[in-house]
């Protein structure tokens, strides 16, 4: 029998109230606040960004809990040791600001995500094309109810997982960033083994962030990402098959959701719907970046390539790969195409590249020590 | 006439193919590296097929319909539809299956980074495929349905399976019951080549005992019903050893003890101890100094002598099934240890250095 005593417990809003009040606040302010600001600035610069609406939508959900990531990041990388109050704030500001900056575009903005709403009603030129919909949205759902039940439940227990999360507290512990050979933390005796990028643990800092100021000890934001990445990659998948045939989004769904990792996936706490979750959408921009030959769509392309790298070791092989296809794409001499390169390459290190350059420098050498695969 | 054939064949040939792979992969070599096993890669074959090439034919995690990429990515190419931008995509598409393949082969999770990939470019190919020889897209979306079916299959085979492979591994990580059966080697060689089907597994176990040992049937069978049970139950319940995390939590109880901790970061994560990371299989533990080797160069008197006076530690915090990752490990444990608090699951285990 399915026992959803989780979500039953967070509805009911009895016990734990003020950390699930502290975590829907976060994660109004991660999951759609800060997208829709971002959504709203591409929107206002949609004479220079030539993407669709719901694709506009789209990149700002994946991008949104990056940019809280890389904005700590430099905030604790330069003006470390401050009040936790200072970092949860100074996102905050930044995003209030952008809102003020763009506010002349809301009606705009809401009006267009209106019109796309009432337009999404898929005209069926076979009749069971509207069951398969239907039941794909049955079971997607199905499967999203009993993970997010699960994460009031559920404990962080992968070991990867908790590789993350420990490296967060240390972070949080010392509200800095530094770069050092070994990361051990004396108080515990924990040694961080991983090598990968600080995208992800920092996203765990941002919450404990918050618990250091309401003095609650919570990582259910934590592990809400493994959810929330795992939906954007639905909606990526859907909204780029859909525009061929609706029906193939429909079934890529389901054939998504029948795999047996990608379940897997999703239900236990990991980086994994993180980072593939950034690697669609690089990918994504990358196909509307050589499509258009526009300079600030290949910005936005090197911004996400920079998240990718900034979550994993493996997204900053990739990115470079995606880079040189940019660079064999471009529709220009090669003095131009040498330009955008370096252009995109210089964001992408802003966006987070930069961090294997210290760490290889002056951290733990990255890949270039003796590392054991797994 | 045609075009029904080419969908059957192709309906055929995947049916067949999984069914080809999945008896291969089923074959299991007891002498194998036991991190291997688990991760389904300890023999050659196997190491290709659910490793290098993992994201196409690793069809336990990945699903069974990535393969068809190949056949796919050929029938295209006879379509005349590749345009020099595809060629590139193509290229990347490429270059990335092989730093997968180079790098990410061990763990199957690096293959799932191209799965949606995967499943928009199967699927954009077949439909591309059957509007260029112009079938009726009825029969496409037939066809598709039936991918849909063969993967939800595929996916309830596959989640049985892995529930049985947890639960080979718990029995065989259980020291107690390995110690407390004579013919042990014979038992484990059973086990690690028996098929993935719970009951043939314990139809396979039992069926060299003779009726006299019947409370072992009885058990063993027991311990597989709710071993499934809880295999469900894991999706609502949770997992925690909450009562274990609590007793180490104890205040006075560990003063001045640090813990040897094998490769479980909960321990520093859900308790306010101290301790030395260590990993058993690769025999390294890691302090301010970076990594070092605990085992190697020294008797198993020596390692006690050590781990009590230089590192200082009292008790090792491990799990049953990491403890027979390494030999030396298990041994020292067996010998130089007693059990100072286990889970209910019997899974997380607290030991007391004598």
């Amino acid at each position: 029998m399915i026992r959803l005593n989780g979500l039953i417990r967070f509805l009911n809003f009895t016990e734990n109230n003020m950390e699930y009040l502290q975590f829907l606040l976060i994660s109004f302010f991660s999951y759609v606040f800060i997208p829709l600001t971002f959504a709203l600035s591409l929107y206002s610069f949609r004479r220079f960004i030539p993407l669709p609406f719901m694709a506009i939508l789209l990149v700002s959900m994946i991008l949104s809990p990056f940019l809280i990531s890389i904005f700590l990041y430099y905030l604790l990388l330069l003006i470390p040791h401050q009040n936790p109050l200072f970092y949860v704030f100074m996102p905050f500001i930044l995003v209030l600001f952008l809102f003020w900056m763009f506010r002349k575009n809301i009606p705009l903005f809401i009006g267009e995500l209106n019109q796309r709403v009432r337009k999404s009603k898929i005209k069926s030129d076979w009749r069971y094309m509207a069951f398969m919909n239907y039941a794909a949205l049955v079971v997607i759902s199905f499967f999203l109810l009993i993970f997010f039940n699960r994460m009031f439940t559920v404990s962080i227990l992968g070991h990867d997982m908790l590789e993350y999360a420990l490296m967060a507290r240390i972070i949080s512990n010392q509200q800095a960033i530094t770069y050092v050979s070994d990361i051990f933390d004396p108080s515990s005796g924990f040694y961080y083994v991983a090598l990968h990028g600080l995208a992800f643990p920092l996203m765990g800092v941002w919450e404990n962030l918050w618990n250091r100021i309401s003095g609650l000890n919570s990582d259910l934001f934590f592990r809400s990402l493994n959810l929330y990445f795992g939906i954007q990659i639905f909606l990526l998948l859907y909204y780029s098959l859909r525009k061929i045939n609706p029906f193939l989004g429909s079934i890529a769904l389901l054939l998504l959701v029948f795999t047996k990792g990608f379940f897997y996936a999703l239900n236990d706490y990991h980086i994994d719907t993180c980072r593939i979750a950034v690697f669609c959408c690089s990918l994504f921009l990358l196909i509307y970046t050589i499509q258009q030959q526009n300079f600030y769509l290949a910005a936005i392309f090197a911004v996400a390539c920079g998240f990718h790298g900034f979550t994993h070791s493996l997204g900053v092989f990739l990115s470079f790969l995606e880079i040189a296809v940019l660079f064999f794409s471009l529709r220009f001499n090669i003095r131009k195409r040498l330009v955008w390169v370096l252009g995109v390459l210089g964001i992408f290190l802003i966006m987070g590249g930069i961090h294997y350059f210290f760490d290889s420098l002056w951290g733990t050498h990255w890949i270039f020590k003796d590392i054991k695969f797994y | 006439m045609k075009k029904p054939l080419i969908l059957f064949l192709i309906g055929t040939g995947v049916v067949l193919i999984n069914i080809l792979i999945v008896l291969n992969l089923f074959r299991t070599n007891p002498e194998n590296d036991m991190n291997m096993v688990y991760r389904g890669i300890d023999t050659s074959v196997k190491m290709w097929l659910n490793g290098r090439l993992g994201f196409f034919f690793n069809f336990e995690y990945i699903g069974i319909i990535n393969w068809l990429f190949i056949p796919l990515l050929l029938i295209y190419f006879f379509t005349g539809q590749f345009s020099v931008l595809f060629r590139v995509y193509l290229l990347f598409f490429l270059l990335a299956l092989l730093i997968i393949s180079v790098k990410g082969f061990f763990n199957m999770r690096y293959g799932l980074t191209v799965l949606p990939l995967f499943i928009f470019l199967n699927l954009f190919f077949l439909f591309r495929i059957f509007e260029f020889y112009r079938f009726n897209i009825n029969q496409l979306y037939s066809f598709l349905v039936f991918l849909c079916v063969l993967s939800l299959i595929n996916f309830f085979i596959n989640y049985r399976a892995s529930v049985n492979k947890i639960f080979i591994r718990k029995i065989n990580s259980r020291s107690d019951f390995v110690t407390n059966n004579p013919d042990t080697g014979y038992l484990s060689n059973k086990i690690r080549s028996a098929s993935h089907s719970t009951i043939k597994l314990i139809e396979h176990l039992i069926s060299y005992r003779d009726s006299a040992e019947g409370v072992f049937q009885t058990k063993l069978k027991n311990a597989a019903k709710i071993y499934s049970r809880s295999m469900f139950n894991r999706f609502f319940s949770d997992p925690l050893p909450l009562e274990l995390v609590r007793h180490i939590n104890q205040k006075g109880v560990f003063k001045d003890s640090l813990f040897l901790v094998n490769n479980l970061p909960l321990f520093f994560y859900y308790t306010h101890q101290k301790g030395v990371y260590f990993w058993c299989e690769d025999d390294f533990y890691w302090d301010s100094t970076g990594r070092h080797s605990l085992f190697k160069g020294r008797s198993l008197n020596e390692v006690h002598a050590f781990i009590k006076n230089s590192l200082k530690c009292n008790y090792i915090f491990s799990c049953t099934s990491y403890d027979i990752y390494d030999p030396q490990f298990l041994s020292f444990v067996q010998n130089f240890c007693s059990i100072d608090y286990i889970d209910d699951s019997k899974y997380y285990v607290l030991y007391k250095i004598k």
